[in-house]
């Protein structure tokens, strides 16, 4: 549940059906996930703030933590990057290197759901030989994945690094609705989804599975 | 029949380029991008302009490693002739074939066989010399120079990244899409 604040407006991303569904989803929760948001003054984050209240009061493993921008800086160190609405995940062994920068919609949704499932203990455990590929990553890196809502390839992609970072201390992973950050498409030259940046440089363009991704993030430290 | 993914055919041509003759053949095409852009005939209104403003953004298409090959069924003596009274025509970088067998315009499925003219056709084709994109316009219906370059940067970008991306139509202030929980746990 939200503990800043009561659940006073539903969200209209989140239908009837939606709810049931998410309900389900979260009965799959196995220990409590902390939702941070940092939230401006914008339509956006106005939006966000409501969305995740809806979210959290789906499921008494879910609870909610907003803040302005600047207002807690070791939220803005760890994930602000100063794109907002931004919001991260914390689970019982701290933050999980993952956040999201806009409102989930569209196929985005899945990811968000996903890396929430992940956090709170909810997803499939993935097989020994690809926890022992991700292990093999040694150098932090920070991933920067850039999505426009109805790309599928994007979804997949965002999955993909956000169980990466999970699994492996290294990597941080943030998803960016690039539509909202119109002065990061106009950096990048983005006209295609997704891509990833990192270091300020594009590090790779296109859909990606979990297996190729990290094959990449060791290729780019030689290992 | 649609002529996407031809393989260009052999051809033997002269071409007039920045004051000089040379010959083309299908092998020249090979290696780089190439957009074939057909135009009715020399000395026309229309035509220039469509070939100014591919003159214009022809650095752009060689910075795409594209060649472009405007075809007429004039001679490469006609183009010259041109150029020699025209100052746009003479600025024009890209090499001008010659097509008056209309052995190109036939390949093409372009020439207008009674007026001995072809309509506005452009192709673009790969560095394998297939026919990737094309448009096929009536005789007095322009086409867009930045619009085949765009086309070209797309088609390039898909070539070196397949099917796994989507374009993005960036539009600020659009509404959040409709959530969907298909991908869940898709990894």
């Amino acid at each position: 549940m939200a503990d800043d604040m009561n659940v006073t407006e539903r969200s209209n991303l989140i239908s009837a059906e939606l709810e049931g569904k998410l309900s389900e989803f979260f009965k799959k929760l196995s220990a409590p996930v902390v939702l941070c948001c940092i939230a401006a003054e914008d339509e956006k984050s106005g939006e966000m703030q409501i969305f995740l209240k809806h979210l959290v009061s789906l499921s008494d493993k879910l609870t909610l933590h907003i803040a302005a921008p600047g207002e807690n800086p070791e939220w803005e160190r760890l994930f602000g990057l100063g794109l907002y609405p931004a919001t991260a995940f914390w689970n019982d062994s701290g933050f999980c290197r993952a956040s999201f920068h806009g409102v989930p919609g569209g196929h985005e949704l899945s990811s968000f759901i996903t890396e929430i499932l992940t956090a709170g203990g909810g997803s499939d455990p993935l097989d020994r030989p690809t926890l022992h590929d991700i292990s093999r990553i040694k150098n932090p890196i920070e991933l920067i994945v850039c999505v426009s809502l109805s790309c599928q390839h994007c979804a997949k992609l965002v999955m993909a690094g956000q169980r990466i970072a999970f699994e492996n201390a290294n990597v941080t992973t943030h998803m960016v609705d690039a539509n909202l950050y119109p002065e990061l498409v106009a950096k990048y030259q983005i006209q295609r989804v997704p891509v990833i940046v990192s270091g300020d440089r594009i590090l790779a363009v296109g859909g990606m599975t979990l297996f190729e991704l990290s094959s990449l993030l060791r290729k780019q430290e030689g290992a | 029949m649609s002529l996407l993914h031809r393989i260009q055919a052999p051809f033997h041509v002269w071409c007039y380029q920045t004051g000089k003759f040379r010959e083309v053949s299908e092998k020249d095409l090979l290696g780089h991008w190439s957009l074939i852009f057909f135009y009715p005939a020399d000395f026309t209104f229309v035509c220039p302009t469509e070939l100014k403003e591919l003159a214009e953004l022809y650095p752009d298409f060689q910075k795409e490693n594209c060649e472009i090959y405007s075809v007429s069924e004039d001679t490469h003596f006609v183009h010259k002739a041109w150029a020699d009274v025209s100052a746009t025509i003479r600025s024009i970088p890209y090499p001008m074939l010659a097509d008056p067998a209309g052995v190109l315009a036939r390949q093409y499925g372009v020439l207008d066989e009674e007026a001995g003219q072809a309509y506005r056709g452009a192709f673009l084709l790969n560095p394998e010399s297939q026919v990737i994109l094309y448009e096929i316009n009536d005789m007095g219906i322009g086409r867009n120079a930045e619009e085949l370059l765009r086309k070209l940067q797309a088609a390039k970008f898909v070539a070196e990244h397949g099917d796994q991306v989507c374009p993005a139509k960036w539009h600020p202030g659009e509404e959040t899409l409709t959530p969907s929980l298909d991908l869940v746990g898709a990894l």
